[in-house]
């Protein structure tokens, strides 16, 4: 749900003239939404950033939508981010609502 | 596997809205191109936490509608005093370290880098638990008119 929230709130201010860029967790979901411009990034639900404490992650996360802010200009993108997510099944539980 | 959307939808009709459906658009909203450099760039945070200042600000509604409203937190807010209310996630994770939801942290730090130009002077977050769109499309255009008046030229949506 939260997927589609960011996706409505993105598509409000780019109608409102704001330049922005988002993440997501889930394709599906914001294939549907169709904001501007949107990652993707496979972490867990609640963990988009990386890790807890994982600052050098959680910047290379920022740095990637700061990247694409400059390079992407087609309406509509939703481009996967190189970052995996490996310590444990909390995604594919999440994916399957087994988990939180 | 079936699509995490179609998963998703069908938890949401068994447990909270029996005829809930996702909002699906034809067309992708448009691109507002930056007018400056990222590195001369205020840049906002816009997520969808649940984060909400404690002992100063309302916790968002946990019931089945969800809650479309936001809150507003100043850059030099004290991390230690955002909490989290959200039904979607287990929050207590985020707890530990809030900026895996809300990288306000790591966003002053690519300021002191000279990555952007500033930390934006607010940040907001959402509840992304929403099921009264029309609601959370009027609260994002208060929002807009709020990251104008900062003078804010990129926005960065973070979900939850």
């Amino acid at each position: 749900m939260c997927n589609q929230s960011v996706g409505l709130v993105q598509r409000a201010l780019d109608e409102e003239g704001v330049s922005t860029m988002s993440l997501t967790l889930s394709a599906s979901i914001t294939r549907r939404t169709k904001p501007s411009r949107a990652l993707l990034v496979e972490h867990p639900f609640g963990l988009t950033m990386g890790d807890l404490h994982d600052d050098a992650t959680h910047i290379a996360v920022l740095n990637e939508m700061l990247t694409a802010a400059e390079r992407i200009a087609h309406a509509g993108a939703l481009e996967a981010l190189p970052f995996e997510w490996t310590k444990d099944d909390l995604r594919s539980r999440q994916l399957r609502k087994e988990a939180r | 596997m079936k699509p995490f959307a179609d998963v998703e939808r069908d938890y949401l009709r068994a447990r909270a809205v029996p005829d809930f459906e996702w909002e699906t658009n034809d067309e992708p909203s448009r691109v507002n191109r930056l007018q400056v450099p990222v590195s001369k760039a205020p840049v906002a945070l816009v997520v969808t936490a649940g984060a909400y200042i404690r002992d100063e600000q309302e916790p968002f509604l946990r019931r089945k509608e969800g809650d479309p409203s936001f809150r507003e937190f100043p850059r030099d807010i004290d991390l230690a005093r955002i909490a989290l209310s959200h039904v979607g996630y287990d929050t207590r994770r985020a707890m530990e370290d809030v900026d895996v939801v809300f990288p306000l942290r790591t966003l002053r730090a690519l300021e002191e880098r000279g990555r952007i130009g500033a930390a934006a002077p607010r940040h907001y977050s959402f509840m992304g638990y929403a099921i009264e769109t029309d609601a959370l499309r009027d609260n994002a255009q208060d929002l807009a008119g709020r990251l104008r008046s900062d003078h804010v030229d990129l926005a960065l949506l973070v979900p939850s």
